[in-house]
């Protein structure tokens, strides 16, 4: 249905803009001229210049540099919190369909009471419980986007359970925990990748928009949402200050979208139905 | 078929039960004694005692649970901490404005995503196509605040043409005022809905395109028009019983972002002020409903593809 090579363009499109993504955030304490969190009362609201590509804030600092340091919040976040759900989500859909029966019955009962709560309500709630913190909105995040993951590898592994070369591994004396590892976990590992590659914008959306709501991490550490809110009370006069946060925010997102994109239609995998 | 209903419904009340005792014991968990809250209570070590007792607290957990559900049931969600006013009622006051903005905008998005998916789909590796694609990735991609933010910049303060805050300006409030404050906020939701939506028509129009029997109608010397009309659409129809399913629970919960970037007066704006000020009962009770919303709707949608498609009903 779809060419041979299809997906070939947005793969490679977002895997380059993810590359240098991640070196700008790796690089920045070599790339920023300037260090974040430095104040410069003269020079507050200055439009892009060359000392400032970028502008300055309402204190004076410099954008880009902070746009850079923001750039290892967001990928931190959206990396470690993709981890994290895989992780939860290939144990508890590899246990589901391997054992099936009640075990079964449980974990997807279970799935389904996690993928009710919108995960952005579920950190605001938590926020306000807690304190904002990185570590806690890592946590939530990878903690609620599992769901998928798990019916995915669930799915898969439905399907592989019967097939004759896990019997012949059951046959030869493999056990439960060596089959899963070497025979079912590779040919569960494509869907899985897209999956994961998906979730990793999901994160970094929800991070930005809890920061943007004020309840993120908290200033003076630079996030594209915090700068975002803080950009908030001087659209009319500094256009740049609101503009470049919420551009890397969009350039990121996408790259992870388009690499997604791209490698679902090089494996040639139908979308999920619904509720992904 | 009975059956399959009855496992799902079954199973969405297993949904809500879980929900509602995630939902009590985050609260119950919450720090923060009634002592901190009403500090007169320590001179009197009886009142303390008074004090939970009136409110059960003093029963064990299961029986707080069961009284809070039966409350809960009832439509008592108990008493906003920041306007001392029941929860129910500044949902009731704010559900309006809210619906106005997501219903229409869903209703924008979900025609455009028709017209423009089948086209598509008609036209597959066409530019238009490519173009479409490409859109609808970055749509998904823009962070609606933003999108919000640049828009102000542009149409409200660059070229003063559209209101960028709240819903009516003071004093006024009649109907083009309030189109008037509609228009940014809407093309907000709408840039994502659309791009959101048309995934779901363009793969579903395509899936069904290269199937045996709508080339057995072309075959049959049906116009494109007629193939389109009475073998493709119909089978479309599972996509948008998905958006739909998809979109329910945020037409209540509203678009927080936009809501929040242009001061609409609506829940989203609500659910974030309430969580900023730490309001437990709005917050438990949104999440309570919400996920709720999110369970019916789905539990829904599946009864919707039974009746849309004979192929997924399995005799009992």
């Amino acid at each position: 249905m779809e060419a041979k090579n299809a997906g070939n363009t947005e793969f490679l499109i977002g895997i380059s803009l993810i590359i240098i993504l991640s070196a700008l955030a790796l690089l920045a304490p070599l790339l920023a001229a300037h260090d974040p969190y430095e104040t410069d009362a003269q020079n507050w609201l200055q439009p892009p210049c060359k000392e400032h590509p970028f502008g300055t804030d309402r204190l004076g600092r410099d954008i880009f540099s902070r746009v850079l340091y923001g750039a290892r919040v967001s990928l931190a976040v959206g990396t470690l919190s993709m981890l994290m759900s895989v992780a939860i989500g290939f144990l508890l859909g590899m246990a589901a369909g391997y054992f099936g029966g009640v075990l079964d019955g449980l974990i997807m009962r279970f799935t389904d009471i996690v993928l009710v709560f919108p995960s952005m309500l579920l950190v605001l709630t938590l926020v306000a419980i807690f304190e904002p913190a990185l570590w806690l909105v890592i946590f939530v995040i990878g903690g609620t986007g599992w769901p998928g993951v798990a019916r995915l590898v669930r799915g898969e592994v439905l399907q592989l359970r019967t097939k004759e070369f896990i019997q012949s591994a059951r046959m030869l004396g493999a056990n439960h925990f060596r089959i899963m590892l070497y025979h079912l976990l590779p040919n569960a590992l494509g869907p899985v990748l897209v999956a994961a590659t998906l979730s990793v914008p999901a994160a970094v959306m929800t991070e930005a928009g809890v920061s943007y709501f004020g309840l993120g991490i908290q200033p003076p550490i630079p996030t594209w949402g915090n700068m975002l809110r803080g950009a908030q009370l001087y659209l009319r006069h500094a256009w740049w200050y609101a503009f470049f946060p919420g551009l890397f925010i969009f350039l990121t997102v996408f790259a992870f979208h388009l690499t997604g994109e791209g490698l679902r239609k090089q494996l040639g995998l139908t979308r999920v139905r619904r509720r992904g | 078929m009975i059956f399959q209903l009855v496992r799902r419904f079954t199973q969405t009340l297993l949904v809500l039960f879980g929900v509602s005792v995630a939902t009590f014991l985050t609260m119950h968990w919450a720090p923060g004694h009634p002592l901190q809250a009403n500090p007169e209570l320590r001179l009197d070590p009886t009142a303390v005692e008074r004090w939970l007792q009136l409110r059960n607290l003093d029963q064990p957990l299961p029986a707080q649970y069961l009284s809070w559900l039966s409350r809960m049931l009832r439509g008592d969600f108990g008493q906003s901490l920041l306007y001392n006013r029941p929860v129910i009622e500044l949902i009731r006051e704010r559900l309006p404005s809210t619906l106005l903005l997501t219903v229409t905008a869903f209703l924008i998005g979900l025609f455009l995503a028709l017209v423009v998916g089948i086209y598509v789909a008609k036209k597959q590796n066409s530019w238009v196509d490519r173009m479409v694609q490409v859109y609808s990735l970055a749509g998904i991609s823009v962070p609606g605040y933003w999108l919000g933010i640049v828009l102000i910049i542009c149409f409200a303060y660059r070229f003063p043409l559209f209101s960028a805050v709240g819903m009516r300006t003071p004093g006024d409030g009649s109907l083009p005022d309030i189109l008037q404050h509609m228009v940014l906020p809407l093309i907000v939701m709408v840039f994502h809905n659309f791009a959101y939506y048309v995934r779901h028509v363009r793969s579903a129009v395509l899936n069904v395109l290269n199937l045996d029997f709508v080339r057995a109608a072309k075959a049959r010397g049906l116009t494109d028009k007629q193939v389109m009309l009475w073998h493709v659409l119909p089978n479309s129809a599972i996509p948008i019983v998905t958006i739909a399913a998809l979109s329910l629970p945020v037409l209540f919960t509203g678009a927080m972002m936009a809501e929040q970037v242009f001061a609409w007066p609506g829940i989203g704006r609500f659910i974030v002020t309430s969580t900023m000020a730490r309001d437990y009962p709005v917050i438990m009770t949104v999440n309570l409903y919400t996920a709720a919303l999110v369970a019916i709707a789905n539990f829904l949608a599946d009864v919707l593809y039974l009746f849309i498609d004979p192929r997924l009903r399995v005799k009992a």
